[in-house]
């Protein structure tokens, strides 16, 4: 109508005239305007009288009392409210949705996908589930153990070459800092391991390194005892003769109380670190100390050939002690259970290839 | 009419007794400003059973909330809470997709919460057909012009205390005004039967 012809004076500036909300400039425009159109005086005018007629419209009478109780102020949610009611009804349409998806396309194909799935979902929990999987590897609070295990053969033959290359030089001091820089290697490889516990076996098989904890700490047990040395006792006996000071032999006993060298798989990585350590410094001193006097220029080559027949016997029935224990399997995909793997991986195309037979015959049943 | 309405002292008396979980206090609060907020509510809804729904909402917001209450208006401040619960009512309903206009015919329903005092049943009558026609006309904006010509022409709020409670700036809603305004006015030119004579274009 009139309202909409096209005039300088805006509705806004209209409107905010009514409210009294313009400038003295603004006013006089307004006014001027209406002075010299009519148009805009009764545009004006019938915009007064439609806020007056809004100005007259009652306040509404309210069907009830709103007073608070405190059943009301104190639940959980207003649960008499519209609002929670939309909530429920919104959470039932989306299921709603969730189902009407599903109920579309062939059903025989949604169905053979959901059983291959389902088969894929129970084979997997059956090797997972598989005694010295990695998740029971885990559990057991070991979990590079399948890593190490994998591992044990390899330092067995390389200590053995650096320990016998030792021997040549006939040099005491040499042999120790070889043990001490595999046992260095060790405690880093124990550290990433705890590190990276939660990674997967064949993840810690494709980074392990040369050396392991155990099989060094045996190792550097046996360095350290000498020839026979083969427990705790044994150790602190072959090492008192060289370490006459009693000093160093209260020294080595509360190192030789380490349980490392008697359970280098149980023990914690780090008391291994510190035992064998410990026990490699006192070896080490221990042969200083007869080169120094003279005593045994050729016990240090004898030393380093028997302590490397030692270590590697020491080694392989450590690598043999941990080569029986669970955790052997790296995981339900392991080479020894490579039949269950197949069928997953069989039930697994199946699912993929049915859903999308499926979602074909969907397709099509929406175009259609 | 409504509850008397309550001087700034006594409100705020209320206020801090109703802080410390007094609620038979904060009940006069409710009292005082009932009437004021399922006006908003339903005008805004278009729903007797939403818009009841949606102010005991709101009262119940408020008396949780009431420890955020900084001072100022209690009665701008209480309306925010209700224009806000309106707006999450609309919400939900385009959600539904259960908006239904049809709502906005129950005159029947609404009208005896109508109140004036003596005048003729013919005039009521009359009163209460145009009443329904500006209803109409409101129903028909869009839900932000109609929340500021409600507090604006249909409330008396001033544009300042709109922009608190509807939270926004104060061009948006003179802007807003202006065109609800707008519509309204020539809704209500099209249907000039109920109309003053002085809505009659004179040329």
């Amino acid at each position: 109508m009139n309202s909409s012809q096209p005039t300088p004076i805006s509705e806004e500036l209209l409107s905010a005239y009514l409210d009294d909300a313009v400038t003295p400039q603004e006013r006089a425009l307004v006014e001027a305007a209406m002075a010299e159109d009519a148009e805009v005086a009764w545009r004006l005018e019938t915009l007064r009288l439609t806020v007056t007629l809004l100005n007259k419209l009652p306040e509404l009478q309210t069907p009830r009392s709103f007073a608070l109780t405190p059943a009301m102020v104190y639940k959980s949610a207003a649960s008499g409210t519209r609002a929670s009611n939309d909530q429920e009804n919104e959470r039932t349409s989306v299921w709603t949705t969730i189902q009407s998806f599903f109920q579309a396309g062939s059903p025989l194909m949604r169905n053979f996908a959901t059983a291959s799935f389902a088969s894929f979902l129970i084979l997997a929990a059956l090797g997972s589930f598989t005694p010295g999987s990695s998740t029971d590897i885990i559990a057991n609070g070991r979990p590079a153990a399948s890593a190490e295990i994998a591992a044990a053969p390899q330092p067995v033959e390389q200590v053995v070459a650096k320990q016998s290359s030792a021997q040549e030089p006939a040099d005491a001091g040499a042999v120790s800092d070889e043990a001490e820089t595999a046992q260095g290697t060790a405690t880093f490889v124990a550290l990433r391991s705890m590190q990276e516990g939660t990674e997967t076996a064949e993840t810690l098989l494709g980074d392990a390194p040369v050396f392991t904890t155990e099989s060094l700490e045996t190792d550097a047990a046996a360095y350290a005892a000498g020839p026979a040395a083969t427990n705790d006792e044994e150790v602190l006996a072959a090492a008192v003769p060289a370490a006459e000071d009693e000093a160093e032999r209260a020294q080595l006993e509360s190192s030789a109380a380490e349980p490392a060298a008697a359970e280098p798989v149980v023990i914690a990585a780090g008391q291994a670190d510190s035992a064998a350590a410990a026990e490699l410094t006192a070896a080490d001193e221990s042969m200083a100390e007869e080169s120094t006097a003279g005593v045994a220029d050729t016990t240090a080559p004898q030393m380093g050939e028997e302590s490397s027949v030692a270590a590697t016997s020491a080694s392989v029935a450590a690598a043999k002690e941990v080569s029986v224990m669970p955790g052997q399997e790296d995981s339900a995909f392991g080479t020894d259970q490579s039949p269950l793997r197949y069928v997953q991986i069989v039930a697994l195309t199946l699912a993929v290839l049915f859903a999308a037979l499926w979602l074909m015959s969907r397709s099509r049943t929406a175009a259609s | 009419m409504s509850h008397a309405a309550l001087n700034a002292t006594e409100e705020e008396a209320i206020i801090q007794q109703a802080l410390h979980d007094d609620i038979n206090a904060f009940n006069r609060l409710v009292e005082t400003y009932e009437r004021l907020a399922y006006s908003v509510a339903y005008r805004m809804l278009q729903n007797q059973e939403q818009a009841t729904d949606a102010v005991q909402e709101s009262f119940i917001k408020a008396f949780r909330a009431l420890k955020t209450f900084r001072g100022g208006s209690f009665k701008s401040w209480l309306m925010r809470i209700v224009t806000n619960t309106c707006y999450d009512t609309l919400r939900a309903r385009k959600r539904q997709n259960t908006d239904n206009l049809n709502d906005l015919a129950e005159s029947d329903e609404h009208a005896p919460y109508f109140i004036d005092r003596a005048e003729s049943p013919g005039e009521y009558a009359e009163r209460m057909e145009l009443n329904r026609l500006i209803d109409q006309a409101i129903a028909t904006l869009p839900e932000d012009q109609r929340i500021v010509i409600l507090l604006c022409d249909v409330h008396g709020y001033a544009y300042e205390e709109i922009c608190e409670i509807t939270g926004v700036p104060m061009g948006t809603v003179k802007s807003r005004i202006s065109r609800a305004r707008g519509k309204l006015r020539d809704y209500l030119l099209a249907n000039p039967e109920l109309l003053p004579s002085a809505f009659r274009p004179t040329a």
